[in-house]
């Protein structure tokens, strides 16, 4: 288990098996992303209360999820790079940030899209959406401290600590907010939630979790390629594996 | 030299070099008494409305002018060398950056608390909410102190530091300002405000025993 | 879509923009990073056939 563990972590087997596994990923997510769609658009029936603006669902709950998770794999990894002191999750931390961000402006926006018909408003203090917006300030603050460092390898450190410093503030400033939202119950808000979902709404929105996740999963190695090159190449196996032949070592 | 005295000793030294640079001290608070008359003038002097907008603004300009001093809390030390001999020295560096938290409190945090009852009354918070607005801001603002700490240790080998830190810890300092000013928000209506008062309490242990350790971490990555 | 057309798909939209987005963005990263790697392994190199012409003329 070690021994696999150890093989797995050195850079040069990761950037092989990473280049291997990133496209299949994709291709493969992609395709599942695609019929979700098409059982979220078309076959799944339109919601009794909601009507047929429920489908946004279907990318709001994915991409919000993603928002989540991704902070969550960045502080771990970063927490794993800081005490075991491997370039690889340090890596893997840093590539994941901005995929993250991404997602998490999506969450925002189809928020805004589905508050529109719902609330009636693009914009309500509502403590999902609150939370969506503190954890992309956070994406923020982690990208812009990464960037301000020359050096990666203090980049990785400090980004780091940030990152596992943010993933204790995170469940507290989620709590905090809902807390916050509870002390002015407006005229009565709607939670973006699909209610009693059924059979054949549910299958597309847990497909296109599952889709999503492995969309993540692919666009995470191929970027972590980038940033395992950019670690390593002073180091031996990149300079065989891009320079022409040495003419003598 | 034991720990208690170390920490003292490096609380006084934090507190005799501030008191000789008397413009660093005072402009924070000068920027907290301004923020908080800039907005009755942007406003209109409606007492109603000040009421209303009284706790948010007080606990945001306290919020603003903390970060305001967070920038030199570090730098004069790594610039003249005396941040290294503290991490080389044989004592903790948690405890040396705790000492220095403390100091930058006691000169910046509790002049804020002390004013603020003056400016409350511009505010026309009625006496329960000037009370909650001291007791929140006495609770909130060490928390802010420690995670500031944080923020300026990580930033403290970054050129141009200043909008950096403010993104990397007002996302972090958002609960304490959410507690302590709806807190002073409720009790200036006359409600019990013993739950966020527990909570910010909660917020400050959890920050007391935490952050001072990651600061040292991140002293230690910023010198090296 | 029931008068929420608009919604909807502008809600898909900004979904397939970002992942059209993230397939570029990492593209572009990764070809940036083989470029310095490369950059840099060039270098390496003509430093190294330097080295050996020298050690050359000097026997």
């Amino acid at each position: 288990m070690w021994n696999w563990f150890h093989k797995l972590a050195s850079p040069p087997h990761f950037y092989r098996l990473a280049g291997i596994f990133s496209p299949w990923l994709l291709w493969s997510s992609l395709i599942l992303i695609a019929i979700g769609t098409y059982g979220g658009l078309v076959l799944a029936p339109a919601d009794y209360q909601q009507g047929e603006g429920f489908r946004i669902i279907y990318v709001h709950v994915p991409s919000s999820y993603l928002s989540t998770m991704i902070y969550a794999l960045m502080a771990i990894t970063s927490g794993i790079g800081l005490i075991w002191r491997i370039k690889l999750a340090h890596a893997v931390a840093a590539s994941a940030a901005p995929i993250g961000a991404s997602f998490t402006v999506v969450s925002l926006l189809t928020g805004m899209l589905w508050g529109k018909p719902m609330w009636g408003t693009y914009w309500e203090w509502d403590p999902r959406l609150t939370s969506e917006l503190i954890l992309l300030f956070i994406y923020f603050g982690y990208m812009s401290l990464r960037a301000s460092f020359e050096d990666i390898g203090k980049a990785d450190r400090a980004g780091g600590l940030l990152a596992v410093v943010g993933v204790v503030n995170l469940p507290i400033i989620h709590y905090s907010v809902i807390w916050w939202s509870s002390l002015h119950q407006g005229p009565s808000i709607k939670k973006l939630d699909a209610p009693s979902i059924s059979g054949d709404m549910l299958w597309p929105l847990l497909l296109l979790i599952a889709a999503s996740t492995l969309f993540f999963g692919a666009i995470l190695l191929y970027r972590a390629r980038a940033e395992v090159l950019d670690r390593e190449h002073n180091s031996r196996w990149v300079q065989d594996l891009l320079g022409e032949r040495p003419g003598a070592g | 030299m034991n720990l208690a005295r170390f920490f003292a000793a490096i609380v006084r030294r934090e507190l005799q070099i501030a008191f000789k640079r008397w413009g660093d001290l005072v402009s924070p608070l000068m920027f907290f008494v301004m923020v908080a008359s800039l907005f009755p003038l942007a406003l209109s002097p409606q007492h109603e409305m000040l009421r209303n907008l009284g706790p948010a603004v007080l606990w945001i300009a306290a919020l603003l002018a903390t970060l305001l001093s967070l920038n030199a809390l570090f730098r004069a030390d790594i610039e003249d060398g005396s941040m290294e001999q503290l991490v080389l020295s044989p004592y903790p560096l948690a405890l040396a950056l705790f000492g220095k938290t403390v100091a930058h409190w006691l000169l910046n945090g509790l002049p804020l608390v002390v004013l603020a009852p003056a400016l409350a009354v511009t505010y026309y918070l009625p006496g329960e909410g000037v009370r909650a607005l001291s007791l929140t801001l006495l609770i909130g603002t060490p928390t802010l102190s420690l995670l500031g700490a944080v923020g300026a240790a990580l930033t403290a080998g970054v050129r141009q530091s200043g909008g950096l830190l403010a993104l990397l810890v007002l996302p972090l300092m958002l609960p304490v300002l959410m507690f302590g000013a709806r807190a002073t928000d409720l009790a200036a209506s006359g409600e019990q405000i013993s739950g966020p008062v527990y909570l910010l309490s909660a917020l400050f242990l959890l920050a007391l025993s935490l952050l001072p350790l990651a600061s040292a971490a991140a002293i230690r990555i910023s010198l090296d | 879509m029931g008068g929420y057309a608009q919604f909807v798909w502008g809600a898909f939209g900004v979904w397939f923009v970002c992942m059209i987005f993230n397939i570029i963005a990492a593209r572009r990263r990764f070809r940036f990073s083989v470029e310095r790697a490369t950059m840099a392994t060039m270098r390496q190199q003509h430093r190294m056939s330097r080295k050996m012409k020298q050690n050359e003329a000097r026997k």
